[in-house]
């Protein structure tokens, strides 16, 4: 049985924000309309679930620094998640919630963040936490050498502890806004300050107690396997409900279909075109249970507009004319992706729902444009053996009908990001992790970072600014987002393919998948999964 | 060299005899040899045969079943598979004939110096190949890979490295032997040029032994060039080859069995071709009964 | 004896210096910056410098490479660049699990492999002989990766005799162990199988028509006598020859069988070193498979002089 999480086309009534948990009868290989029936199932009630269970969860996240300030790839998170608390969380569906900050408010000018803190919490090593454990956390992800957070962290001028359990966070004018929602992944983790004056070199592969989260890490097994074990007296009962996970590193696609069929993972994240759809007739024959999840993590063409052929702003617009979405979502993709015509994802609150910028697929009037221009050439890049791959792949030939030729590039994973960002590729396919905030967003992937302003001149004015200001409210900002998104599809800036869909594969027995927190970014914290009895 | 009554397609036997001798005594290795032809004429004839453009994509008509309008059905992009199966045969080959090509040039003349002149040169031209055959092959050509970039000619040419100490051997062993023949001293003795002796004399005796050498290594190159596009760091998409149709071909054993068998058989029975001829040709080629391997 | 195997000790060092130096100067032209990899996502151009300096990016690449090899002697090869964990430790980590698996595959190998060649020696010509030679091709022509991939489908994903993926180290038992290994060292150990099944063939269908063994025979001895007295070992020689040259190949072997199987061992860790572009683990990879091959080399030529007391000279 298949329990879905998405926003098919059938499903047209869901609420922006809202679940769709539907279990499903059966599920053919290509989009049937009628999948969504019945009554929510795979959100099963905890008081059922086993609590001395083991569960085995296998990841693609290849690697697994622990450290929360050295991490260099979001989907470390996955492992960390566990080990910390952060100052606030994510739920399942990108929304803020509260967890070792119970409430956060701005100042009025917008020149400090307020930080109410819970006054329950010990890390496992004994320490407690209050305000100066938040100071001491902030200071370190700003200095420690290496540190990986100082991007993130810099809105933050200084750290100001009010009383035990409140912190004010001074800020630099006009930033700060997403400092909330960047609370919910690794810039916000706690650390016991006696763990990392003490023994700070560990940490990244031996944490041992140095989070206050449900669970300790028993073994560390560098890029291949962490084992966890449930902390006894944790102060929220009502998550962990396993008594040990077992998060293994499985690269392969098939390898992890293949485990869980076997009975060696219990549950394991499969994702990219073929993958979903063979686990998708596997569950069909009955072979192991499938949680279809809508991910809000767009794939998108980025362009480079400062090269080639991509300086012309025709071709560009040829380009974004070329793309048959369609086509990649009911073919490439079996109908297992939705269409995306902007960065966020439906249901998130940057997320434009009457957009209507982009442009609508013409390969006549993109072959006109493109021979009025004498022709076009570019390379379109991807990381090796990335679920963007296929996309490429598809685009060239998409793109090679309207008479643009595309040279494929195969770049490794370490080095790709790297490259675009510093202007060395003509075009990326990505598959972008949207931050919880769009003002990170647009620092990692529009103003700076992948820069896919770059070679437009100013295109936003103080719009930017405008958008990430903390005193505003959320339809404010949004409106100022909508704006934003409205003028890079009109400028063809980047092109947002869409968003693809994952199955977490698993035996009977595992439970809560759809509501894990983050679980749309594919790297989840898989502190809520059970077991039923 | 493993039963006397091989014997007779020996050296002796000359022009079509020879020919039929062989087929008769090697009807396997003959078989092979009329199956490579074909890959082969397939190879260069790929335009002419194939149905479809191999990298066209029919994204509406992907993972379609045998039958209709493409043979073999088609992949996970809706590219006929008959068609890219006939275009990697292309690939699959070119790419072997790198790593053969690389193996023979650098292995053949080393080996010819080092049996011809012996002493110092050969025991320091012996280490140097020595040391090459202590990489392991695989994880040269990953680090070739990580340093170059995927692309399958710097893969397949650090493949053709390790080879080479197997050409060295065999070709040292040959020319050995050929020079412990009493004519070759006394071109030798007679003032004949070293060069000439070479390509006079030994030469042709040692091209039989290099030529079984060369069919056996185009048939564990095939066999390499699929490892590496099996792990997607071969041949660059769309291309197709033999390894690369099977790199994803795991993540669709269910929905696509056919894309796991098909490109399994093409290179298990071309290796397969490669192998019997090899020995088919050591039989009847390489008379004397000597271990090439040293 | 001695003096034979420190002669060719004394040749295996400099082939070990001259192999990590031109690793290490290919590694160097690669373009891309290693630095920049690893300072996490959106880095300042400060960061990436600052760690440049700190993994000794701006030296000379000869300094670098007389440190490097001078730390690898005393076994540090430097720290990762994913995680800053040992070199050594990340591949001590694996090593047991390639170990295991390439000990397991050899001794598929030899036993399947001697049995085999030994009894198609003995039914020289008749159809048990032609069936073995023809599954040895066979087996040759199979890629591993392939057979692999059928093997997990077959008996784990369909009958579930045996897990499709992981490891457990010997000391979970020895049938959690074995049964990890099984499969991939099937897949690894067919093509080294067939050639020792070949060569053992033919090594001993040769030695059984020599004067001296049709002589022992008629002097009365056993055939299985004369088989394990004189046949054998005449025929260990061209065996451990084949057995020493595809040990390195069997090694390069588990980068795609580790692969199918995830096995946390070094092979899947050079792919995972490829895709991230760590290099010191890289290096230190190629620096100690030259090394294990170049050990068991060594013990092969002082087998040759067990077997064959001529090259010892």
């Amino acid at each position: 049985m298949l329990t879905t999480t998405s926003k098919r086309r059938s499903a047209a009534a869901i609420l922006a924000g809202a679940l769709l948990l539907a279990p499903l009868a059966a599920c053919g290989s290509s989009g049937s309309d009628d999948k969504a029936t019945g009554s929510p199932s795979a959100a099963a009630d905890p008081a059922s679930f086993d609590r001395t269970a083991t569960i085995t969860i296998g990841t693609p996240s290849p690697s697994n620094i622990l450290d929360p300030a050295l991490q260099n790839n979001i989907g470390q998170n996955t492992f960390t998640f566990l080990i910390y608390d952060s100052l606030t969380q994510m739920d399942s569906d990108y929304q803020v919630q509260p967890m070792l900050a119970t409430s956060w408010e701005y100042a009025a000018d917008g020149s400090s963040l307020t930080l109410k803190l819970r006054d329950d919490v010990t890390f496992n090593d004994g320490t407690k936490f209050d305000a100066s454990v938040v100071e001491a956390n902030i200071n370190r992800g700003k200095t420690l050498q290496g540190s990986a957070l100082v991007a993130a962290l810099n809105p933050i001028d200084k750290v100001v502890v009010e009383d035990d359990y409140t912190v004010r966070l001074e800020l630099k004018k006009g930033l700060g806004a997403e400092l909330p929602a960047v609370f919910a992944l690794n810039a916000g983790m706690m650390v016991s300050p006696k763990a990392f004056t003490e023994r700070g070199g560990e940490l990244a592969t031996d944490p041992g107690t140095a989070g206050s989260g449900p669970y300790i890490p028993v073994q560390v097994t560098s890029g291949q396997e962490l084992v966890l074990e449930r902390s006894d007296d944790y102060w929220n009962d009502d998550t962990a409900y396993a008594q040990k996970l077992i998060v293994r590193t499985v690269v392969d696609q098939a390898a992890r279909i293949n485990g869980v069929q076997t009975g060696d993972l219990d549950v394991a994240q499969i994702s990219g075109a073929s993958p979903v759809q063979e686990s998708l007739a596997l569950v069909d024959r009955g072979a192991f249970e499938g949680d279809l999840i809508s991910q809000a993590t767009p794939v998108v063409l980025m362009l480079n507009a400062e090269r080639g052929d991509l300086k012309k702003p025709e071709i560009r617009q040829a380009i974004a004319m070329a793309v048959n979405r369609e086509e990649m979502v009911e073919g490439l993709f079996a109908g297992n992706a939705t269409a995306a015509d902007q960065f966020y994802a439906e249901g998130f609150w940057a997320h434009d729902d009457d957009f209507g910028a982009e442009r609508p697929f013409d390969a006549d009037a993109a072959k006109k444009l493109v021979e009025e221009a004498g022709g076009a050439e570019i390379d379109v890049a991807a990381a090796t053996g990335s679920t963007a791959e296929p996309v490429a792949q598809a685009l060239q030939d998409q793109l090679g009908k309207v008479g643009i030729k595309v040279n494929l590039q195969s770049i490794p994973f370490a080095q790709i990001d790297d490259m675009y960002r510093r202007g060395e590729l003509d075009a990326q396919v990505i598959n972008a992790s949207p931050a919880p905030d769009p003002a990170s967003t647009m620092d990692y992937y529009v103003t700076s970072g992948f820069n896919a302003a770059r070679g437009h001149g100013d295109l936003f004015g103080s719009l930017v600014a405008e958008a990430a200001d903390p005193t505003k409210s959320i339809d404010e900002r949004a409106a100022k987002y909508h704006e934003i998104w409205k003028i890079m599809a009109e400028k063809d800036v980047w092109v947002p393919i869409l968003w693809g869909q994952q199955v977490w594969v698993r035996n009977d027995k595992v439970a809560n998948v759809p509501n894990l927190s983050w679980v749309r970014s594919g790297f989840p914290s898989y502190r809520d999964i059970g077991k039923v009895k | 060299m493993s039963t006397a009554a091989q014997k007779p397609a020996g050296a002796s036997a000359v022009g079509r005899g020879r020919l039929r001798g062989f087929v008769r005594a090697e009807p396997l290795a003959a078989l092979s040899f009329v199956y490579l032809a074909l890959i082969v004429l397939a190879a260069i004839f790929a335009p002419v045969l194939a149905s479809h453009d191999p990298n066209a994509q029919q994204l509406m008509l992907r993972l379609q079943p045998w039958g209709g309008d493409h043979l073999f059905g088609t992949d996970d992009y809706g590219r006929d598979v008959f068609s890219r199966l006939v275009y990697g045969t292309r690939v699959t080959l070119q790419a072997s004939a790198v790593a053969v090509g690389v193996s023979v040039l650098i292995g053949v003349p080393t080996g010819l110096l080092a049996g011809y002149r012996k002493g110092l040169v050969d025991a320091v031209l012996s280490r140097i190949f020595d040391g090459l055959m202590s990489i392991p092959g695989l994880i040269l050509a990953l680090t070739i890979v990580a340093v170059l970039g995927p692309g399958l000619t710097n893969a397949m040419a650090a493949v053709g490295l390790i080879f080479a100490p197997q050409f060295f051997r065999v070709t040292r062993a040959a020319t050995q032997e050929v020079m412990g023949e009493t004519y070759i001293e006394s071109s030798i003795s007679i003032g004949c040029k070293p060069t000439r002796v070479v390509l006079k004399h030994v030469m042709p005796n040692v091209v039989p032994a290099i030529l079984v050498q060369i069919s056996v290594a185009l048939g564990v190159a095939v066999s390499a060039e699929a490892s590496l596009s099996f792990l997607g760091l071969g041949v660059e998409a769309p291309t197709a080859s033999w390894g690369s149709m099977l790199s994803t071909s795991a993540q669709t054993m269910t929905i696509a069995p056919n894309m796991v068998w098909l490109p399994g058989l093409m290179i298990f029975s071309v290796v397969l071709a490669f192998t019997l001829l090899g020995e088919g040709m050591r039989r009847a080629l390489v008379s004397t009964g000597k271990n090439n391997d040293d | 004896m001695t003096l034979y195997a420190l002669r060719r000790l004394a040749v295996a060092l400099p082939i070990l210096v001259a192999v990590t130096f031109c690793v290490f100067a290919l590694v160097d032209l690669a373009p891309g910056d290693p630095a920049a990899a690893i300072a996490g996502e959106n880095p300042t151009p400060e960061r990436i410098n600052e760690i440049r300096v700190m993994l000794g990016l701006d030296e000379p690449l000869l300094t670098r490479y007389v440190s490097w090899f001078t730390a690898a002697v005393q076994a540090d090869l430097g720290s990762s660049l994913a995680n800053g964990q040992s070199v050594t430790e990340v591949i001590g980590d694996r090593l047991p699990v390639t170990i295991s698996l390439v000990f397991v595959a050899m001794l598929i190998t030899l036993v399947v492999g001697l049995a085999a060649g030994m009894l198609a020696a003995l039914r020289h010509g008749r159809p048990t002989d032609r069936v073995i030679t023809a599954l040895a091709s066979g087996a040759i022509a199979l890629p591993p990766f392939w057979v692999a991939l059928v093997l997990v489908l077959l008996f784990s994903v369909n009958l579930g005799w045996f897990p499709s993926i992981g490891y457990e180290p010997l000391s979970a038992g020895l049938w959690p162990w074995l049964s990890h290994l099984l499969l991939p060292a099937i897949a690894l150990s067919l093509l080294p199988m067939a050639e020792v099944t070949m060569q053992f063939r033919q090594a001993l269908a040769t030695v059984l028509k020599l004067d001296y063994i049709t002589n022992a025979e008629a002097r009365g001895l056993s055939r299985p006598r004369v088989l394990g007295k004189h046949a054998a070992k005449n025929a260990a020689v061209p065996v451990t020859t084949v057995f020493a040259y595809r040990f390195a190949q069997v090694l390069g072997g588990t980068v795609a069988i580790e692969s199918v199987f995830d096995l946390p061992g070094i092979g899947r860790l050079a792919v995972n070193s490829v895709l991230s572009r760590d290099i010191p683990v890289l290096l230190g990879l190629v620096a100690l498979t030259t090394l294990i091959v170049l050990v068991i080399n060594l013990l092969v030529d002082i087998s040759y002089g067990y077997f064959n007391p001529k090259v010892r000279t």
